[in-house]
């Protein structure tokens, strides 16, 4: 049993782990504002770029399945480039961070508390981040596998009693804006469809089965058809509301009767999706807190890092993007730099990738030919 | 040297030799002997009986002066071998066994086993009891519980290894495995442990269970115990270690898991379907030990928005008068709770059943009716007291876990409580020991060892050993479905 590596299981239970966390919960709300009636064509649309790069970023993996992605990354494009691209994701993650600071909050403070003190919640929630430097990514990805089952039942539990309420008739007429309002939508919430890029950071750290590719993609299609299956629910279900429900599972669970005739029994699926958000609030923080590290050539744990990213996040948090609208504001102000950051963050990835590939089947030749 | 400077020598040997004897005797009724041997550990009947009698009766004939001779005329009465060390007579006499010097053979020694350590007899043990099953108890004697799991596996690849360990215990510490089964890196690293204890003395088998241990400071054990010989049995045939100390009836080994402490020893002599059903009512009895104390408190602080109306009043009416904040007072009574479970433990027996009854049902009653604790407090406690029983060995772990959670629950409510619940598992997660995760088989997950995790297969069914840690052999039954 390969103890210090994580297995492909692991990786694509934490891979459904952090789509479900945030996409469920705040973006069918961002597509139906930006794209009204077709905010499931967003999704769609949304759902196809990221399976072109989640495609990508598994070849980088399966290519550079005995080095870390610094290490390929600095072969291609020397030091200062390999920290760039970095810097690149960590700013990627951080954003992302705060987005899943702010969607726990909205989730908690909204469904869970009658109001909760800010700084109460995030100063448990930094500290609880900072912890996951401390662990081995193994014990994070191993954690996936016993709260896996979590997710099934809140999906069951949220989306099948919903079904048969759907109003389809509310979805319609189809593309009356046109084209345009729905790429646009998709380029400004970019950021909630990136779910992958935190991969690359666990790149050499893998045990890849033979078929991780064909797995992983297979999974990866049918969460994306089941977002998109989601938002078109959730557009039939709510109307012209949508735009205005900002946690869409913990609005679904008004519909699910049997869960909340005997009192407030949603209560369970609000906690499950709490897990999972905090889960990938862990994880993303252990990311970035790996990045930093790539970026000053740490060897050793170095724990401190883990604080300083709590400290910016949390001045950031309380006196920067202090509000959700202002996070919402900036991400749209930034959408063109994390567009690019988007897609050039596994685009180079994997044409370094390539070419360490095809650099080692020369040398390889030469050695054979010698 | 001669005979009465050697007996002079072995005794001054001994700071304080009380309970040494050194008998002195004719071997044919000519050659000067002495049996030296330890009052307390050996049987002074067994001696006279086994040794002296025959060597003492024997004919007087040529050779006798021989020692080959002479051990001829005791092999028939007792176990003996041949010592040529002086440390020797020593340790062997330490062991119980009698030593006898024959006047010209000073260079030689006969070490006879006349052992009859003090100790009780098999019994059934008090932390295993089973309502269907064996109700054979290891004791405190090493070789009664080498044969009582002999007794259970007729097999000559079962390999006992023997270690003294503990500078002033000599404790024989023995590690036994089936050799076609066990893994031998598990085995050698077993045996590095064992051999590389520098202490002064083993009194139990608990000394040697922390320096089997990965983490130094970890609440949760990485070496699994039992007191049963069929457990025992159970887990040599999956290919574990075991490691037996002198002096104590808790065996240890190697790998653990913590879903063995899940599994409990019925279980296998049990219907599996009822077992399978027993052992999720167990998990989320562990789960709800640690987790009802907090999320009572939780719900009555932050969430009583999500409560039914009829339970919010009825919590209300309970809570109305009470002088304590809910989560000092959950925790006066978890404390109270701890407090009465030490006592009970320490009383004489029958003492600390009735001040238990007295405890719970007077006090708690009397603390409800005087206004200082609310019911549901008392209520959800002693729920979670009960509940953390019913998985005996991870008790003492529950215990302290459910503190740590209500004081997080009382703090941010079921907000700190998911988190806390996240990194326990993270940290339950990162716990190896001798190749293997602690929480296998779920995190990482082994599909073969499934079989026998919360549901458990038909025995037909389960033909395969664990995967979750390496062994040689993998096949356990040849007829998958029994056919």
């Amino acid at each position: 049993m390969g103890l210090k590596k994580i297995s492909t299981r692991q990786l694509i239970i934490f891979f459904c782990i952090y789509s479900f966390s945030i996409k469920f919960l705040t973006l069918p709300q961002l597509l139906s504002r930006g794209a009204g009636n077709d905010a499931w064509i967003s999704a769609l649309v949304g759902t196809i770029i990221e399976l072109l790069l989640i495609w990508l970023v598994l070849n980088v993996l399966v290519k550079g399945r005995d080095s870390d992605i610094y290490s390929d990354l600095r072969n291609k494009l020397t030091g200062v480039g390999a920290k760039s691209i970095i810097l690149l994701m960590f700013l990627l993650l951080g954003l992302q961070l705060l987005i899943l600071m702010w969607t726990s909050f909205t989730l908690t403070n909204e469904n869970l508390f009658a109001s909760i003190n800010k700084h109460l919640f995030i100063l448990p929630l930094l500290v609880f981040g900072v912890l996951f430097c401390f662990v081995p990514a193994r014990a994070i990805f191993r954690s996936g596998e016993v709260f896996y089952i979590l997710i099934i039942v809140a999906l069951a539990l949220s989306v099948l009693p919903v079904i048969p309420q759907m109003r389809p008739a509310e979805v319609t007429p189809i593309l009356a804006n046109g084209f345009g309002p729905i790429l646009n939508t998709v380029y400004r919430n970019l950021i909630y469809f990136e779910s992958v890029a935190f991969l690359l950071i666990f790149s050499g750290d893998i045990k890849l089965d033979k078929d991780f590719k064909k797995k992983f993609m297979s999974i990866a299609a049918l969460i994306g058809i089941f977002f998109v299956f989601f938002v078109f629910m959730f557009q039939s279900l709510f109307g012209p509301l949508a735009e205005y429900k900002s946690i869409a599972i913990a609005n679904l669970a008004i519909y699910t009767k049997f869960l909340t005739q005997g009192g407030r029994l949603d209560w369970v699926l609000i906690c499950i999706w709490l897990l999972l958000l905090l889960l990938r609030f862990g994880v993303t923080f252990f990311a970035s807190f790996a990045c930093i590290r790539y970026i000053f050539n740490l060897k050793h744990r170095a724990g401190y890092i883990g604080f300083g990213i709590a400290i910016s996040l949390y001045f950031i948090f309380l006196f920067v993007l202090n509000t959700k609208t202002r996070l919402d504001n900036f991400i749209i102000t930034v959408a063109p730099v994390i567009a690019a950051i988007f897609i050039l963050i596994p685009l180079i990835s994997f044409l370094c990738a390539i070419l360490a590939r095809s650099k080692k089947k020369t040398s390889r030749k030469e050695v054979e030919n010698v | 040297m001669k005979l009465e400077a050697f007996k002079k020598k072995v005794l001054t040997d001994f700071t304080e030799p009380f309970d040494l004897k050194a008998r002195d005797f004719l071997i044919a009724g000519k050659i000067p002997a002495v049996a030296f041997f330890i009052d307390t550990i050996a049987g002074g009947g067994r001696v006279a009986l086994e040794i002296i009698n025959p060597l003492s009766r024997l004919q007087d004939a040529k050779g006798k002066e021989n020692l080959d001779f002479i051990t001829k005329a005791i092999s028939s009465t007792c176990f003996f071998e041949i010592k040529e060390k002086y440390e020797d007579i020593i340790t062997e006499l330490l062991n119980g066994k009698t030593i006898v010097i024959v006047e010209g053979h000073t260079k030689k020694y006969i070490s006879c086993d006349t052992t009859v350590m003090p100790g009780r007899g098999v019994a059934e043990p008090p932390t295993n009891s089973v309502v269907m099953g064996p109700r054979e108890g290891f004791t405190e004697n090493l070789v009664v519980n080498i044969g009582l799991i002999r007794k259970r596996l007729k097999t000559p690849d079962l390999t006992l290894v023997n270690h003294k360990v503990g500078q002033y215990s000599q404790t024989n510490v023995s590690i036994m495995y089936i050799k076609s089964i066990a893994d031998d890196d598990i085995v050698k690293n077993v045996e590095d442990h064992i051999k590389s204890i520098n202490i002064d003395g083993i009194l139990d088998s608990f000394y040697i269970m922390q320096y089997l241990q990965s983490e130094a400071f970890n609440i949760f054990r990485q070496v699994g115990s039992s007191e049963k010989p069929d457990v025992i049995a159970s887990k040599l045939l999956e290919g574990r270690v075991i490691i037996i100390v002198d002096g104590s009836p808790i065996v240890l080994s190697v790998p653990y898991i913590l879903l063995e402490d899940l599994q409990a020893a019925d279980d296998y002599y049990n219907n599996n379907t009822i077992v399978s059903v027993r052992r999720f009512i167990r998990l989320l009895g562990a789960v709800f030990a640690i987790t009802i104390p907090g999320l009572y408190i939780s719900l009555q602080l932050y969430h009583y928005n999500i409560l039914p109306l009829n339970t919010l009043f009825l919590v209300t009416n309970s809570i109305e008068n009470t002088p304590f904040s809910p989560l000092l007072e959950v925790l006066i009574v978890l404390i109270l709770f701890e407090i009465m479970y030490e006592a009970s433990l320490r009383m004489p027996r029958h003492l600390g059943a009735a001040t238990s009854l007295v405890a719970a049902l007077v006090l708690g009653g009397a603390a409800v009716e005087a206004g200082l604790l609310s019911s549901p407090a008392v209520l959800v406690s002693a729920l979670s007291m009960i509940m953390m029983y019913i998985l005996p060995n991870l008790a003492p772990q529950i215990s302290l876990l459910r503190f740590v959670f209500t004081i997080i629950a009382g703090i941010l409510g079921l907000y700190g409580l998911i988190m806390a619940g996240i990194l326990l598992v993270i940290y339950l997660a990162s716990l190896d020991n001798f190749g293997t995760p602690l929480l296998a088989p779920f995190a990482p997950y082994c599909p073969t060892d499934s079989q026998d995790a919360i549901i458990m297969k038909n025995i037909r069914d389960r033909t395969k050993r664990p995967t979750s840690f390496p062994n040689k052999n993998k096949t356990r039954a040849k007829n998958p479905g029994g056919e």
